[in-house]
């Protein structure tokens, strides 16, 4: 049996020496028995120390990387497609845009044996508001979630309002019965603290252990009051441990700001749910997904030439989803025979003719490889292009400009609700109906209607209908996705 | 900066929509020929693709780019226009500027192209609707803040601002239907 020393530092097989020294420099300083008395057992440190001397030392680790299978050696089966605006930055005098669409599909033949189990943890609010049918709707959902689970899978149901508990502790979903009645059993009252849901679903994705591939769906309908940012922090660490989150709102009320913050640093979405069609659909792909994963928790740390500054990431695909602007970007999982589209748009500062190139953002994306024993990997990824004297004017690849047509009418929803919140309800009212314009020129006829009537609505009563705002933000949303996955058929 | 020839918004270098009304600033990586027949065929090969003919809407390169259409406008350019319902044609000659409209009672500023004989009321025509300029070699329309608006390739452009025409584009003047033909 082989120890895995590169996953006890947490590096890739193809880490620098710099690398896990930095590595082991992090690590120790949080389990060294001197700063921390309470670890009475320094196993783990023995672990990191350890690996540390291996790896450290280039013979021994030349020696130590032949005994590894050779599957762990080859790293991620991934070819990553690459897509700039223009083949050369202009050198002039004013600031310019840069769009990079980055394409990454697994190249791997699709081994679902290997593929790991998935944990799924239903975190449901029970709140007031939830009662009758929205909380029918979810249970419903919910049963057909267990019914979809193969045999090995576990699922753990939490249920919240003011404080949270547990409905059904980390189980087989074969060891379930189709009508449980612990589910049926979650009554409606209180209100809704995010934050309590969120740390018990937590808690019961570590206890059924990191084997699996674990996610969390959180269904809500109300805005949670004062526990945002805990939310997000613990969304953070959580995403680290390998933990997504996707968000489901129900209604016109839930916080869709804050649960895009909080699903899309845990690597997953968040989605409007009108019906039950949509709730179910949506948990179908999930499952799916999860359950043929090939990398998980892709995280793109990068950096960039001083001029250059990351304005804006979008997954295109598949869960569509802004990206914050961290250091690191999360970007989410890569699933057998689905490509993962993410869009950046970079800021450029005017440029001397000094510099002959530019790096928009050089660096590497690591990723959790769980198949055929859990271990990293890391992709180099080198984003950067030439400066040429004077503007440059040539097409951009028709792949990113279909990409970008779409993510335009995205971007004019957000203008509108920062116009409504601005109070410019003018200028909000007639970007609603340009938008309707290129919708209806799109095909997209009954959101194009949708759009008109929230414009009218907009007009008379210097508001939002209920609803309206985020029919359009997750309809222009849903919009986005045919655009990269019809190409690859 | 770029000026969005649709609502003269300025947008940074590298822009390939415009933010404020989401007009397409670039030409597609494909071949933009002038012709009819070679824009069918592009928008078809398109919209197989999933996508509809919004990239074609708007072709005019933004004003800070050279402009390099081979077949833009040449040099003694002659307009016609050809109406899609009856089939007619309508020459343009002997101006620079026409303004389309049509004939009512008591109207003291009569439009160049008169459209009354064609149903242009019943199709939301304005007595006084659009003007066609030919300027530098280009042809602009200009929607003169009529009732119904105007459409170029079904994408309404803004009224009282010139927006560029290539040949074979769609005039709506309300649902009323035209071509724009460029001659030598």
């Amino acid at each position: 049996m082989n120890i895995d020393y590169y996953a006890i530092l947490g590096v890739a097989y193809n880490a620098t020496p710099e690398e896990i020294k930095q590595a082991y420099f992090q690590l120790a300083r949080q389990y060294h028995p001197d700063v921390n008395p309470e670890m009475a057992d320094s196993e783990e440190f023995l672990a990191i120390q350890q690996a540390h001397d291996i790896l450290s030392n280039p013979s021994r680790r030349r020696e130590y990387d032949l005994s590894l299978p050779p599957e762990w050696r080859t790293g991620a089966e991934i070819s990553l497609n690459i897509k700039y605006s223009r083949s050369v930055i202009g050198a002039i005098d004013e600031p310019q845009l840069m769009y990079v669409l980055l394409d990454a599909f697994c190249t791997a033949n699709i081994d679902e044996k290997a593929s790991p189990p998935c944990h799924f943890c239903l975190i449901l609010d029970r709140s007031t508001s939830m009662q009758g049918a929205r909380m029918d709707m979810v249970k419903a959902s919910a049963f057909k979630l267990i019914q979809q689970l193969r045999p090995k899978d576990l699922i753990s149901v939490v249920a919240f309002s003011d404080r949270a508990e547990v409905v059904i502790p980390p189980s087989r979903a074969a060891d379930l019965s189709k009508s449980d009645a612990r589910l049926n059993l979650i009554a409606c009252s209180g209100g809704t603290e995010i934050l309590q849901g969120l740390l018990l679903g937590v808690e019961q994705l570590r206890q059924g252990g990191s084997a699996f591939t674990r996610h969390i769906i959180l269904l809500t309908d109300g805005d949670t009051y004062g526990d945002g940012q805990h939310c997000l922090e613990l969304a953070q660490t959580a995403a680290q441990t390998g933990i997504s989150i996707s968000v489901l709102g129900i209604g016109p009320d839930w916080n869709d700001e804050l649960m895009d913050a909080l699903s899309s640093r845990a690597g997953g979405n968040a989605m409007f749910i009108s019906s039950t069609r949509d709730l179910d659909q949506y948990i179908h792909r999930k499952v799916n997904d999860l359950g043929s994963i090939y990398a998980r928790g892709l995280q793109f740390q990068f950096t960039s030439s001083p001029e250059v500054q990351l304005r804006y990431a979008f997954r295109m695909n598949p869960d569509t989803a802004p990206l914050p602007l961290f250091d690191t970007l999360p970007l989410g999982d890569i699933v057998y025979q689905k490509n993962l589209g993410i869009l950046l748009e970079f800021l450029i500062q005017p440029l001397n003719a000094h510099s002959d190139r530019i790096t928009l953002a050089r660096g590497a994306i690591s990723m959790d490889l769980p198949g055929g024993g859990e271990h990293k990997a890391r992709l180099m990824v080198d984003l950067a292009r030439d400066v040429q004297v004077g503007q440059v004017d040539e097409s951009p690849p028709a792949v990113l400009i279909e990409a970008l047509s779409r993510l335009t009418l995205y971007r004019m929803q957000e203008k509108v609700q920062q116009e409504v919140k601005a109070g410019e309800y003018d200028h909000a009212t007639r970007r609603l109906q340009n938008l309707a314009t290129h919708l209806l020129a799109q095909g997209e006829k009954e959101l194009a209607h949708t759009v008109l009537l929230e414009a009218e609505h907009l007009q008379r009563s210097q508001n939002f209908s209920s609803e309206g705002d985020k029919r359009i933000k997750y309809g222009t949303r849903a919009f986005l996705l045919p655009a990269i996955t019809e190409q690859h058929l | 900066m770029i000026d969005c020839p649709n609502c003269h918004h300025q947008e940074m270098v590298g822009s390939l929509f415009c933010s404020e009304c989401g007009a397409k600033l670039v030409t597609a990586d494909l071949p933009t020929t002038q012709n009819i027949s070679a824009m069918g065929a592009t928008g078809q090969s398109i919209s197989a693709r999933g996508v509809d003919t919004l990239s074609f809407q708007i072709r005019a390169k933004p004003a800070s780019h050279h402009v390099t259409e081979p077949r833009a406008a040449p040099h003694d350019v002659a307009l016609s226009l050809r109406l899609m319902e009856s089939g007619k044609g309508i020459e343009l000659t002997g101006q620079t500027e026409f303004t389309i409209g049509r004939v009512a009672e008591g109207q003291l500023i009569l439009p160049d192209v008169d459209l009354s004989e064609f149903q242009a009321y019943g199709q939301g025509v304005s007595r006084l609707h659009a003007t066609l300029k030919v300027n530098n070699q280009r042809v602009f329309i200009t929607d003169l803040g009529s009732s119904n608006g105007t459409r170029i390739n079904g994408q309404k452009i803004m009224p009282n601002i010139d927006f560029p025409l290539n040949h074979g584009d769609m005039i709506a003047l309300g649902k009323f239907k035209m071509q724009i033909l460029f001659h030598k």
